[in-house]
C-alpha cells in the first residue's frame, strides 16, 4: 500500500494523495475498517505539511470513504461508488504510451521502463 | 581550598572527556549488537549502523559533559560545592542530574539530525500501520515518577520545608518533557519503504533509540522524585520513617544508575557477537 507524491508535478500534492488513497480504497487494498496512518506520520513520511494531509483526510471523509474518530484515528468506512480501477489503469497506460511515442522509443523500452518501475515498488 | 577543589574537578572532567572520546568509535562488535547480534554482511548496512552509533555517542557525550560542566560551574560559584545525586543544593549544582539532562538533550539532538532533503523531491510512503515505539511501560512509569515528584514538591513546600523540592520536581519534569519530545521525534522520522534492508535497519535503530530514551526519561523521573522525597525526611534520619526514606532514596539511585547504563549506546560486557552468515554464491 504505497503512495507517492511528486511536488514538481503540475497536479497539486493534495490531489495526488487524495486520488491514490481513493484508488486503494476502491480496489479493496485498503479494506473497510482498515486504519489510515496518523496525519503526523504520513506528513513526515511524505515530507508534506500536516495541513495538507489533514485536508486529504477531510476530503475523503466528506466523500464518505473514511471516518475520523478523534484519538482512534481515521478508518476506511466504505469502498464508495467509484469502480473505475480498470479505467484508471487504462488512463495510466495511455499516458505512458504517449510519452514513449513522443520520445521516439520502441515498445520494448516501454515494457522495460514499466518492469523497472514495478520492481521499485 | 576552593581553588584546589576546582582544579580537581576540572582535571576529573578532562579525564572523563578523554575516556569518553576514546569510546566514541564503533567497533564491529558494537555494530553487531545494534544489528541484533550479528555483523551485517552488507558493508553499506554496517556503515549505517556505525554512523548512527558514532553520532549518538558523540551527541550524548557532548550533552552529558555540557551538563556536568554546568553543574560544576554553578555548584562551585553559587553553592560553594558540587554534589552527585540527592543533596541539599539545587538541581543545577548536581552532577548526576545535569549530566543526565545533558545526555537526554544530546539524544534529542542525535535523533533530530537529518540529512538535508529537497522539498521538491519525490516522496514515497506506506499506508500500512507503523510499529509502536518500544517500552511504553517505562514511559508510563517515568510520567508517574515525574507526577509524584511534583506532588511531593508541593507537599514539602506546604509543610514549610522550603521550595528546593518543588524546584527539583519542576526541573525533573522539564527533563522528562525533553524525553517525550525525543520519542516523538523518533516516532515521526521518515521511514524507508522501497528497500527491505533499509526497513530492517530503520526498525532496529528506532527500537534501540525509543527504548534508550524511555530509560533516560525514567531515570530523570525517578531521580527527581527521590530528590523531592529527600527533602521530606520526617524528624531526622534516625526515625523509622527516616530510615525508610533513606532506603527508598538508595533504591531510587540504583534504579537511576541501572537505567543510565542500559540506555547507553553500547553493548553489555557479556555481549558476544554471533558469527557472520556467509552468503552462498
Amino acid at each position: 500500500m504505497i503512495v507517492q507524491v511528486d511536488p514538481s508535478s503540475p497536479v497539486p500534492v493534495f490531489e495526488q494523495l487524495r486520488a491514490q488513497i481513493e484508488r486503494l480504497i476502491a480496489s479493496g487494498q485498503l479494506a473497510v475498517g482498515a486504519s489510515l496512518p496518523p496525519i503526523r506520520h504520513l506528513a513526515a513520511d511524505l515530507n508534506l505539511a500536516r495541513g495538507t494531509v489533514n485536508k486529504v483526510y477531510e476530503a475523503l471523509a466528506r466523500d464518505g470513504l473514511v471516518v475520523t474518530a478523534g484519538r482512534n484515528g481515521t478508518t476506511v468506512r466504505s469502498r464508495g461508488s467509484r469502480s473505475t480501477t480498470s479505467a484508471d489503469l487504462a488512463d495510466a497506460a495511455d499516458g505512458l504510451a504517449l510519452v514513449v511515442r513522443q520520445l521516439g522509443l520502441g515498445d520494448m523500452d516501454a515494457h522495460t521502463a514499466l518492469d523497472i518501475a514495478l520492481r521499485r515498488l | 581550598m576552593a581553588l584546589l577543589a576546582t582544579l580537581v574537578v576540572v582535571l576529573l572532567l578532562l579525564g572523563a572527556m578523554v575516556w569518553a572520546l576514546a569510546r566514541i568509535p564503533a567497533t564491529e562488535r558494537d555494530v553487531a549488537w545494534l544489528a541484533g547480534g550479528r555483523m551485517p554482511t552488507d558493508p553499506q548496512v554496517a556503515e549505517v549502523y556505525r554512523r548512527y552509533l558514532v553520532r549518538h555517542r558523540m551527541h550524548r557525550m557532548v550533552g552529558g559533559m555540557g551538563g556536568i560542566a554546568l553543574a560544576t560551574t554553578y555548584g562551585i560559584t553559587w553553592q560553594g560545592r558540587v554534589q552527585a545525586g540527592v543533596g541539599n543544593g539545587g538541581p543545577l549544582g548536581d552532577l548526576l542530574f545535569c549530566g543526565l539532562a545533558g545526555i537526554l538533550v544530546g539524544a534529542l539532538s542525535a535523533e533530530t539530525y537529518r540529512l538535508s532533503t529537497s522539498r521538491s523531491a519525490r516522496a514515497v510512503a506506506t499506508l500500512a500501520a507503523h510499529p509502536l515505539l518500544e517500552r511504553p511501560d517505562l514511559v508510563r512509569l517515568a510520567r508517574a515518577a515525574a507526577g509524584l515528584s511534583l506532588l511531593i514538591g508541593v507537599l514539602v513546600l506546604l509543610a514549610g520545608r522550603g521550595w528546593t523540592s518543588l524546584a527539583v520536581a519542576l526541573a525533573g519534569t522539564v527533563v522528562a518533557v525533553v524525553g517525550e519530545v525525543t520519542r516523538r521525534a523518533i516516532d515521526e522520522r521518515r521511514r524507508p519503504v522501497l528497500s527491505d534492508a533499509a526497513g530492517t535497519v530503520d526498525l532496529r535503530i528506532r527500537g534501540f533509540a525509543s527504548a534508550s530514551v524511555a530509560r533516560l526519561e525514567l531515570a530523570a523521573g525517578v531521580l527527581a522524585a527521590a530528590w523531592a522525597l529527600s527533602k521530606g525526611v520526617p524528624d531526622g534520619p534516625g526515625t523509622v520513617p527516616g530510615v525508610l526514606v533513606i532506603v527508598l532514596l538508595l533504591l531510587a539511585l540504583v534504579v537511576v544508575v541501572v537505567q543510565l547504563r542500559r540506555a547507553s549506546p553500547r553493548p553489555a560486557r557479556s555481549f558476544v557477537a554471533l558469527p557472520q552468515v556467509s552468503v552462498a554464491a
